[in-house]
């Protein structure tokens, strides 16, 4: 079944075409890889397919409905949602704030319950905080990506990611879980040929 | 002496006043406010005019951290679809429409002339008057410190941080910035706001020539030397200010050969100098703690 499905989306700024004409389609449980040089608009096209960068023309739909014009945070609450390139955990939070940043709270992030806390969002809070004390904090390189990368992972179903994840170490993601099984500390040389063996039909035209 | 030193006692709450309100939006949420002084205005006049027609003070300020509040909302609105160095432009220009506005609209704010004979908070105590609004500036500022602290240990503050981190990742994780931002921008502005109504029933005499921008930038160098982000850093900065602006006066007895007009502008250098200083060696301020 079709999960993600990207028609003829479109990207410019000003009169660039950072995007120009891209189709693609993904399929539950699959992994696609997008190729390209520097420059040639991957980070965009994620971008425009988690929504910070909103596509100009084309057609991005997610489980059947048209979410071409939907707000970012919206569609990562349908499960779309990605990782950066760049390791962007909030500096400022510590990492078990950093987790339950991530974690869905809509009741106790209200203004209001910063002053009248009741002792079902205490619990939910300290719920959470347990949960997130499960991931220690870990002094080594790409420790900082998997902080920032774990944090998607609560509701994702699909997780877009532009650029190589090999410093990130264990994946986090549940294929990368099925990789470490299989072989565990095998998952660097395992993600490279599956992400490059494409399926979708990635084209820009230029 | 009493008085003078209440007084510049009062001067120096309000400034921490505005820099906790500041600290809400730039210093947990990096949102550039250039137009702190625009709500400080519209709360001073807002509770100014509101005296005038007899209204009871209590509601007069009430009405000034309101009607600042909502003044935030278009502008906070507007904060969503800018970057955060337009939104800085954007409310600089705003706070000088404010007091452009307030200088012509004579027919509400007696423009250039101003509004004299506000009457003053505690009145009727006479001499203690303004130890009164002294200590009730105090127990407010005390007030809302305490209110920061507990925001930013909250959920809630979680998310104004990581808005300021890193707003991108937020929106990837589900959570909409945008009414945030908002929420923030207009606690901030309804403290401007109150501080204003204190400022007006204080001086008791308000013209547009009082909301000049400078007000503005003395906040940001109060909030900026002491340390964004943090409560102590607010309120010590600005008081720092305050020693440093007011403390100046009284250097012209020791340092000879110096003008009264001279030490005015030396006044301005050392502030200069000081906000330098600071930001060469203690970029996170006096007291935000050590940089990392």
């Amino acid at each position: 079944m079709t999960l993600l499905k990207v028609e003829a989306v479109t990207r410019l700024f000003g009169g660039f075409r950072a995007v120009d004409d891209v189709s693609l389609q993904a399929a539950e449980q699959e992994i696609l890889g997008i190729a390209g040089t520097n420059g040639a608009g991957k980070s965009t096209l994620f971008a425009a397919i988690a929504g910070q960068q909103p596509a100009d023309a084309g057609r991005i739909t997610f489980t059947g409905q048209d979410i071409t014009r939907v707000p970012p945070h919206r569609r990562a609450r349908m499960g779309l949602v990605r990782t950066f390139q760049i390791p962007r955990e909030f500096k400022s939070l510590t990492v078990h704030e950093n987790l339950l940043a991530a974690a869905a709270n809509p009741q106790g992030e209200r203004l209001v319950n910063a002053f009248f806390q009741t002792r079902s969002l205490r619990e939910h809070e300290a719920r959470s905080g347990r949960q997130g004390r499960r991931h220690p904090p870990v002094p080594e390189p790409g420790a900082r990506a998997r902080r920032a990368g774990g944090r998607p992972v609560g509701r994702a179903k699909k997780l877009v990611e532009p650029g190589p994840r090999a410093h990130a170490g264990p994946a986090l993601h549940p294929a990368g879980r099925a990789f470490r099984r299989r072989e565990p500390g095998a998952h660097r040389r395992d993600l490279r040929p599956r992400a490059r063996a494409c399926t979708g039909a990635a084209s820009p035209s230029s | 002496m009493i008085a003078y030193l209440c007084a510049i006692g009062v001067i120096a709450l309000i400034y921490c006043l505005l820099a906790l309100g500041l600290n809400l939006q730039f210093g947990l949420t990096r949102l550039v406010n250039f137009g702190v002084v625009a709500f400080f205005a519209v709360g001073a006049y807002t509770s100014g005019l509101l005296s005038l027609q007899g209204v009871p003070l209590a509601l007069c300020f009430v009405a000034a951290g309101v009607l600042s509040g909502l003044l935030a909302l278009p502008i906070g609105l507007l904060s969503l679809r800018l970057r955060d160095d337009y939104l800085a432009i954007v409310t600089l220009g705003f706070s000088e429409a404010v007091r452009i506005s307030i200088q012509q609209e004579s027919w509400l704010t007696k423009g250039v002339q101003g509004l004299p004979g506000l009457p003053k908070l505690f009145a009727a105590w006479g001499p203690v008057s303004d130890v009164a609004t002294f200590a009730t500036l105090l127990a407010l500022v005390a007030l809302v410190s305490w209110g920061t602290v507990r925001l930013t240990r909250s959920p809630f503050g979680r998310l104004l941080k990581a808005i300021g981190d890193d707003e991108a990742a937020l929106s990837a994780l589900g959570k909409d910035p945008a009414w945030f931002k908002v929420q923030v921008f207009m606690l901030g502005a309804a403290l401007a706001g109150v501080a204003g109504a204190f400022y007006a029933h204080f001086i008791t005499f308000i013209t547009p020539e009082q909301f000049i921008p400078l007000i503005t930038f003395y906040v940001w160098m109060g909030l900026v030397m002491g340390g964004a982000g943090t409560v102590r850093g607010a309120v010590f900065g600005s008081l720092l200010l305050m020693v440093f602006l007011e403390g100046s006066r009284f250097a012209k007895d020791w340092v000879p050969g110096v003008s009264e007009v001279g030490m005015a502008s030396l006044r301005l250098a050392a502030v200069g100098l000081a906000l330098i200083l600071v930001t060469l060696y203690r970029p996170n301020g006096l007291f935000g703690g050590p940089s990392k």
